[in-house]
């Protein structure tokens, strides 16, 4: 990908704390700050992936993005509207442009409705389709853009798998032919073999509909497959972005080195170099400086002084870390 | 069957009642486990790999369990599980083989302390004195890696983390010296980071005490980094066992073969340059189970007549490698 197009997404400073109240009258005792002064773009026909530990505010920040959680500072533009500053009205219409995929695709659809219901309403909410005849066609259509035949119509969720489901899941969204989607971690409650089959089907559309993607997922292996570049985040903050390929491969930021070398590797006889130290910090009482540094083998004293920013070490890749002396292991085969 | 193994399953099938008619969630199920061994059983869900591990300890009453369990006990004599009385088994459980479980959260009681919960079951099973337990659990946290041992016994399950719940289950699990224990998806609902220090600290103890360990998972990686063996279940039969090296470098049986294939292996999307190949359709209902082998309708080595009719033997393939598939001679002549 070239940094020379546009970006479709430009999220700016986006913040996202909560109130943490106490008693009757929720006096305010508190703040978790899940996202803190995130930014990043996310390129027309692009995949960005979203990697971190839970807790990270990688499901925030695409909440926020969508304005399905408001956040409390920062920009989003979305092909050169602001998104924050939208009435509800105008985000109606906006959320055509732009939509979810949910992690549990059993929670996502309502149990009482067909298939052929849960494909239409997009299309009524939005105005698509004059005919109940038309909005079946877009539905077969879309059954079919998914891999599953026009049988399932009139079947109800309860009465498919998850793989099948999570494929409605992703139809829905597409119902409205949207040109952005948040994907919320696709694939986490799916089996094994069935992953796959998912990540092949967001691989294939995006190609085939051009679509651009936010992929948000705790699985670095999947997300280095889907992805063009990758935006590490921890404690709400971006510690590295760049690449798929460089942030997996070449990383550097401790915390990426920490996480990439927790992945158990299907090879037998692999010894990981590197144990993860320590457990991800509250929120609502983060370290000074660099957040990481608690739990950083590389820290100095300067770490809890000076809150990094991002910096570029290559073309398209930066990282948030004030050691430029590392020479990070490279922990992969 | 080897003299000294510390568990021998053998012919075991649990069936479930249900108003379809009865669910026939594990069938004929064999294998062993020496002692000091790391095993793993792998599957899907509906694979039957949990309800194999609950089966062994003889915690689902609502099934009906067929088949033998031979347990040899600490003084060396041996015990069939299936057929124990509930007041033997209760004295096997725990003390002899031990469970944990994926979610740590439902298995601590919310209204007691840390403390009051280890030092329970450490007099129940080990009829120490309270001082006793008190001083066994805190060395028990340590072993795990409990930062503040002390602390972690004052507070509530509710106050400590996915990662620190799992800790004090093991050292429960841990602290009457079990000769097996059953870790059911002990590590799925935890971040990647944890997950590597649990199983570091699991391998640990078990190198320290020699105790075998059965590990449940759905996780291939995980299966390469912690088991010796590795037993291989698909919709509640086991289809290919084997050790780790021989499974993950040449698998028999296509399922097997299947989901080596579909995992994304980080770092190597640039050396492969291959796409990760799905395996297709869905897992089968228990209910609706297909004829012959029952991963046929998903396989790409299906021959109409053969693979349909009956249900393939378990065979060797190799020493201490068993495979279930009517075509694996074809398939590993063609892929040499």
């Amino acid at each position: 990908m070239s940094s020379e197009m546009a970006p479709l997404l430009q999220v700016e400073g986006l913040r996202k704390w909560f109130d943490i109240t106490r008693g009757v009258f929720g006096r305010k005792v508190g703040q978790v700050k899940a996202v803190d002064d995130v930014s990043f773009t996310v390129r027309s026909r692009e995949v960005l992936g979203l990697a971190g530990e839970s807790g990270s505010g990688k499901t925030t920040i695409g909440r926020s993005v969508l304005r399905l959680v408001e956040p409390s500072a920062g920009r989003v533009v979305f092909d050169g509207t602001d998104v924050t500053s939208l009435n509800t009205a105008d985000l109606r219409r906006f959320r055509r442009r732009m939509q979810i995929i949910f992690q549990d695709p059993l929670a996502a659809l309502n149990p009482q409705m067909t298939i052929e219901e849960v494909l239409s309403e997009p299309l009524i909410v939005q105005g698509i389709g004059r005919s109940d005849a038309d909005r079946r066609n877009r539905a077969v259509e879309l059954l079919d853009s998914v891999s599953l035949s026009s049988d399932y119509l009139k079947r109800r969720p309860g009465e498919m798998s998850g793989g099948q489901r999570q494929r409605i899941v992703i139809a829905r969204a597409l119902a409205v032919n949207p040109e952005f989607i948040v994907a919320d971690e696709p694939v986490s409650a799916l089996d094994v073999s069935i992953q796959a089959q998912i990540i092949a089907l967001l691989i294939e559309l995006k190609g085939r509909l051009g679509l651009s993607m936010l992929f948000i997922s705790h699985d670095l292996a999947a997300m280095e497959y889907i992805s063009d570049r990758i935006a590490v985040l921890y404690l709400g903050r971006v510690m590295e972005i760049g690449p798929s390929s460089e942030v997996c491969g070449n990383f550097k930021h401790p915390y990426t080195e920490m996480l990439i070398s927790a992945v158990p590797q299907p090879e037998p006889g692999y010894q990981r170099k590197i144990f993860p130290a320590g457990e991800i910090p509250s929120a609502a009482s983060p370290p000074s400086g660099c957040v990481f540094r608690t739990r950083c083998s590389y820290a100095r004293p300067e770490c809890a002084q000076i809150v990094p920013q991002l910096r570029k070490v290559a073309e398209d890749h930066y990282t948030a870390c004030i050691r430029d002396d590392l020479s990070l292991s490279r922990v992969l085969l | 069957m080897a003299r000294n193994s510390l568990l021998e399953v053998e012919n075991v099938s649990v069936s479930f009642k249900s108003a379809q008619g009865p669910i026939r969630a594990v069938r004929d199920v064999s294998f062993r486990i020496n002692p000091g061994e790391i095993v793993a059983l792998v599957g899907e869900s509906g694979s039957g790999k949990s309800t194999t591990g609950l089966a062994t300890m003889q915690l689902i009453p609502s099934a009906t369990v067929s088949g033998r369990i031979c347990l040899t006990r600490k003084d060396g004599t041996k015990a069939d599980l299936v057929s124990l009385s509930e007041s033997d088994i209760r004295r096997v459980r725990g003390n002899e083989v031990a469970m944990i479980f994926q979610e740590p959260m439902s298995s601590l009681d919310p209204v007691f302390t840390i403390g009051t919960q280890m030092c329970e079951a450490a007099r129940v099973h080990q009829r120490l004195s309270y001082r006793q337990a008190y001083a066994a659990s805190i060395k028990a946290l340590e072993a795990v890696g409990m930062p503040d041992p002390e602390k972690c016994m004052e507070t509530y399950q509710h106050k400590l983390s996915g990662g620190m719940r799992q800790r004090v289950m093991i050292a429960m699990a841990l602290s009457s010296k079990p000769s097996l224990l059953i870790a059911d998806e002990p590590t799925t609902a935890l971040d990647v980071t944890i997950q590597a220090q649990i199983v570091e600290y699991l391998k640990r103890i078990q190198k320290q005490t020699g105790m075998a360990i059965l590990f449940i998972t759905h996780n291939l990686g995980l299966v390469a980094e912690i088991a010796d063996r590795a037993i291989v279940m698909y919709a509640g039969e086991i289809v290919e066992s084997g050790s780790v090296s021989e499974l993950f470098t040449r698998p028999r049986m296509p399922y097997t073969s299947g989901l080596l294939k579909s995992l994304p292996r980080l770092g190597r999307k640039k050396t492969l340059g291959t796409p990760i190949e799905p395996i297709p359709g869905s897992l089968p209902s228990p209910l609706a189970l297909p004829s012959g082998c029952k991963f046929h309708p998903r396989c790409g080595h299906f021959v109409a007549g053969v693979c349909d009719t009956a249900v393939p033997e378990l065979e060797s393939s190799d020493q201490a490698h068993q495979v279930r598939c009517a075509r694996w001679r074809d398939i590993a002549r063609t892929a040499q």
